[in-house]
C-alpha cells in the first residue's frame, strides 16, 4: 500500500499517542460526578452520627453531623467566602505548580543529561515538609499570599512533573522515527506527537494535585490565619474547641474539592473528545 | 491456788474475743487510711517537652519521688503540637493539663467547654511585644505608624497595652507574620510578639540581636499566664478529688524546689527532654526563670506558689470582654475553684 504524501506536518496524527479512545463528545451529566460522593458522604454522615449518639461519644471528641451540618447552613455564607480565598490559593499554587512542572518535564523528556540534574533536586523538594518551608517562604516572599500560593504550588508541582515526564516520553518508537524522516523539527514532534501522548497523564496527574494544592493552601492558611481562608477559620475554631464549625469548614472544603476534581474530569473529557475528532475538522 | 486461764474456763468466749479482734484488725485493714492507696492519674502537658514552669513542676514531682510520697502514679503525656489536650481532658482522657488563662477562660465562654481551673502558675502574661533597640522605639506609643507583627490573632492584651497609650490598632499596620522572630531581624516587622519565656532568648542569644520587650502588664493592663485545669465531670467523683489534692500536693512541692534550686530541677526536666536533637539546656534555663520570675508576686508569698483570686480572673476577663475575645462573660464562681490549693497550703 502506498501512502499519500504528507505535505503538511500540522496534518499529522499520532496513532497510539495516548489519546483517550472516545468517539463522541460523552459529557456525562454533572450530577452523575456529584452525586456518588455526596451519598457516599451523606452514609457516613449517618455511620457518625450513629456512632456519636449510641456510642455516648464525647461532643469534644467528635461532634454529630447534624450539629455540623446545622452550623454549616446557617453560615453558609461565612464558610463560602472563606471557601473563595482558599479556592483563590488553591488555583494559584495549581496553576504555577502545574505550569513550571509541565515545562521542566519538557525540558527533562529531551535531555537525560537534564533530567539527572534536575530530578534530585526536585525529589529534594518533595521530601522536605511544607511545614518547615513556610516560615522561610513568609521571609523570602513577606506576609501576603505569595507564600501561600508557593506553598501550594511545591505542593502540586511534583505528580505533575513526573507523569508529564512519562507522558512525554510515552510515544511510539516508529512514529518518532517517522517524524524524523520528514525532517520535523523538535518543536513539531513535541506539538505532534509528545504533547497529545502527555496529556492523558497531565490529567492524571491534576486529578491528583487538584486536591493536593487545596491541602498546601490550608496548611498555609494555618501559618498565616490572619488573612483569613478556611486553613484559618479550622485553626482558630480548633482553638476555641468549636468542632461543629471546624467539621462545617471541613464539609465546605469537601465541597471545592469535588467541584475541581468534577472538573478536571470534565475539562479531561472535552479535551479528549477534542483531540479524536478528524483532524480535517479541526 | 492461782486463778485458771480465761481460756480454760470459758472456751466459747475467748474464741468470740478473738474473732472480735480479728474482725476489727481486718476491718481497718481493708479500710485503712486513704493515703495508703496508690491512685492512678494521666496528666498531659500543653505543648512539647520544655522548661515551662507548669511542666517543671511535674517532671520534678515525678523525679524527686513527691508524687511517690503521696501515693500517686502519674502518667506524664504530652500535646506537642496538636491541641489535642484540651478536647482529652473534656473527654476524660486525661486528668489534668495546662493552658494560659485567657484560652482557658476564651474556650469556656465561646464553647461552653466546662474548665475549671485549680493552680495560676503565671501572675502575669506569657506574652510580650519585642523591638531592636536600633529601631527607636521607647514605648508603646512609638508604635504609630509602625509595621507591627500579629500571630494569627491580635491579643486583648494588645489592645488594652495600645489603648493605654491613646492608639488603636488603625494607628499601625498590623501584619500576620506566623512564628518565626527572623522577621524582625530582617525588619519586616518593627514589632514582633515574643513567648517571653522563650523567643526574646532565641532572638538575643542565637540571633545576637539587642531587644527591647514591652508586656502589657507593665502598663496595668491585667494578664495571667498558664493554669492547671480539670474538668466539672472529674471533680465530681470523690476519688478524682483526692488525686487532684496529691498532685497539687506533690507539684506544690516541685515548684517550691524549683524555685530553691533551679539547677536541680533543670536536670530533672532533663531527663524528660527529647534527646535528638541534643536539649539546649542553657535555653531551657531561660525558659525556666523567666516563668519562676513571673509565677512570683506579694500574692504568692502571702498564700503560697500557685495562688489566684477571683479577682484576678475579673480583671482578666474584663479585659478579654472588652476587646471581643469572650463573646459572653463568665461565671468565674464554677470556673475558679481553689479550695485544693488551700487545703495544701495548710
Amino acid at each position: 500500500m502506498v501512502s499519500e504524501p504528507i505535505s503538511d506536518i500540522d496534518q499529522l496524527e499520532a496513532p497510539g499517542s495516548g489519546r483517550i479512545p472516545l468517539a463522541t463528545p460523552d459529557i456525562r451529566p454533572l450530577l452523575a460526578w456529584v452525586l456518588p460522593p455526596l451519598i457516599a458522604l451523606l452514609l457516613l454522615a449517618v455511620a457518625i452520627e450513629l456512632w456519636v449518639r449510641i456510642g455516648d461519644v464525647s461532643i469534644w471528641v467528635m461532634p454529630r453531623p447534624s450539629g455540623v451540618l446545622e452550623n454549616f447552613f446557617a453560615d453558609f455564607g461565612g464558610y463560602f467566602s472563606e471557601g473563595l480565598k482558599t479556592l483563590g490559593v488553591s488555583l494559584g499554587g495549581l496553576a504555577i505548580g502545574t505550569a513550571a512542572a509541565t515545562l521542566l518535564a519538557a525540558g527533562v523528556a529531551h535531555s537525560h543529561v537534564l533530567e539527572r540534574a534536575v530530578l534530585p533536586i526536585a525529589i529534594m523538594v518533595k521530601v522536605t515538609p511544607v511545614v518547615a518551608l513556610i516560615p522561610l517562604f513568609i521571609i523570602w516572599m513577606g506576609h501576603g499570599w505569595n507564600p501561600k500560593i508557593a506553598i501550594a504550588a511545591l505542593i502540586t508541582y511534583f505528580p505533575v512533573l513526573i507523569n508529564a515526564i512519562a507522558g512525554f516520553r510515552d510515544v511510539d518508537p516508529r512514529m518518532h522515527d517517522f517524524f524524523r524522516s520528514v525532517d520535523a523539527s523538535t518543536w513539531e514532534i513535541f506539538r505532534h506527537l509528545r504533547l497529545p501522548a502527555a496529556v492523558p497523564y497531565l490529567f492524571a496527574s491534576l486529578k491528583i494535585s487538584v486536591t493536593l494544592s487545596l491541602i498546601g493552601a490550608v496548611v498555609a492558611e494555618f501559618f498565616l490565619s490572619g488573612q483569613g481562608g478556611l486553613g484559618a477559620v479550622i485553626w482558630i475554631e480548633q482553638n476555641n474547641l468549636r468542632l461543629e464549625q471546624v467539621f462545617a469548614a471541613v464539609l465546605m472544603l469537601t465541597l471545592i474539592g469535588v467541584t475541581l476534581s468534577t472538573a478536571v474530569v470534565v475539562a479531561e473529557r472535552l479535551l479528549s473528545w477534542r483531540l479524536d475528532q478528524p483532524v480535517a475538522a479541526s | 491456788m492461782s486463778q485458771m486461764p480465761v481460756s480454760v474456763r470459758n472456751p466459747l468466749l475467748i474464741v468470740l474475743t478473738l474473732a472480735a479482734a480479728l474482725a476489727v484488725s481486718l476491718s481497718i485493714a481493708c479500710s485503712g487510711d486513704d493515703s495508703d492507696e496508690v491512685l492512678t492519674m494521666t496528666y498531659m502537658a500543653g505543648f512539647v517537652a520544655q522548661a515551662n514552669l507548669p511542666f517543671v513542676a511535674v517532671y520534678v514531682a515525678e523525679d524527686q519521688g513527691f508524687f511517690a510520697d503521696e501515693n500517686l502514679e502519674v502518667d506524664i503525656q504530652h500535646a506537642g503540637f496538636t491541641g489535642a489536650h484540651k478536647n482529652l481532658l473534656l473527654a476524660g482522657e486525661v486528668d489534668i493539663t495546662t493552658l494560659p488563662a485567657s484560652e482557658m477562660l476564651q474556650i469556656r465562654a465561646n464553647s461552653g467547654a466546662p474548665y475549671v481551673a485549680v493552680m495560676l502558675f503565671g501572675q502575669r502574661g506569657d506574652f510580650g511585644y519585642a523591638v531592636l533597640n536600633s529601631s527607636g522605639i521607647e514605648s508603646p506609643a512609638d508604635f504609630a505608624g509602625r509595621d507591627v507583627g500579629f500571630k494569627g490573632i491580635v491579643q486583648s492584651e494588645f489592645h488594652a497595652m495600645l489603648a493605654a497609650h491613646g492608639l488603636s490598632t488603625d494607628d499601625m499596620n498590623m501584619i500576620d507574620v506566623g512564628f518565626n522572630p527572623v522577621v524582625l531581624v530582617e525588619q519586616q516587622v518593627e514589632v514582633y510578639p515574643v513567648f517571653l519565656s522563650n523567643e526574646p532568648d532565641t532572638l538575643t542569644r542565637n540571633l545576637n540581636q539587642e531587644i527591647t520587650v514591652f508586656e502589657a502588664a507593665d502598663y496595668g493592663v491585667p494578664t495571667l499566664g498558664v493554669v492547671y485545669l480539670v474538668s466539672e465531670e472529674f471533680l465530681e467523683d470523690e476519688t478524682n478529688r483526692e488525686k487532684l489534692e496529691r498532685f497539687l500536693r506533690a507539684t506544690v512541692r516541685a515548684f517550691e524546689f524549683s524555685v530553691d534550686d533551679p539547677a536541680a530541677a533543670i536536670e530533672s526536666t532533663a531527663r524528660f527532654l527529647a534527646e535528638d536533637p541534643a536539649p539546649d539546656l542553657v535555653h531551657e534555663r531561660f525558659i525556666l526563670d523567666t516563668e519562676i520570675e513571673n509565677a512570683l508576686n506579694d500574692l504568692t508569698r502571702a498564700n503560697g506558689v500557685g495562688w489566684f483570686t477571683q479577682q484576678q480572673f475579673r480583671a482578666l476577663t474584663d479585659v478579654l470582654l472588652e476587646y471581643g475575645a469572650l463573646e459572653t462573660d463568665i461565671d468565674l464562681e464554677a470556673a475558679l475553684d481553689r479550695s485544693f490549693l488551700e487545703d495544701v497550703h495548710q
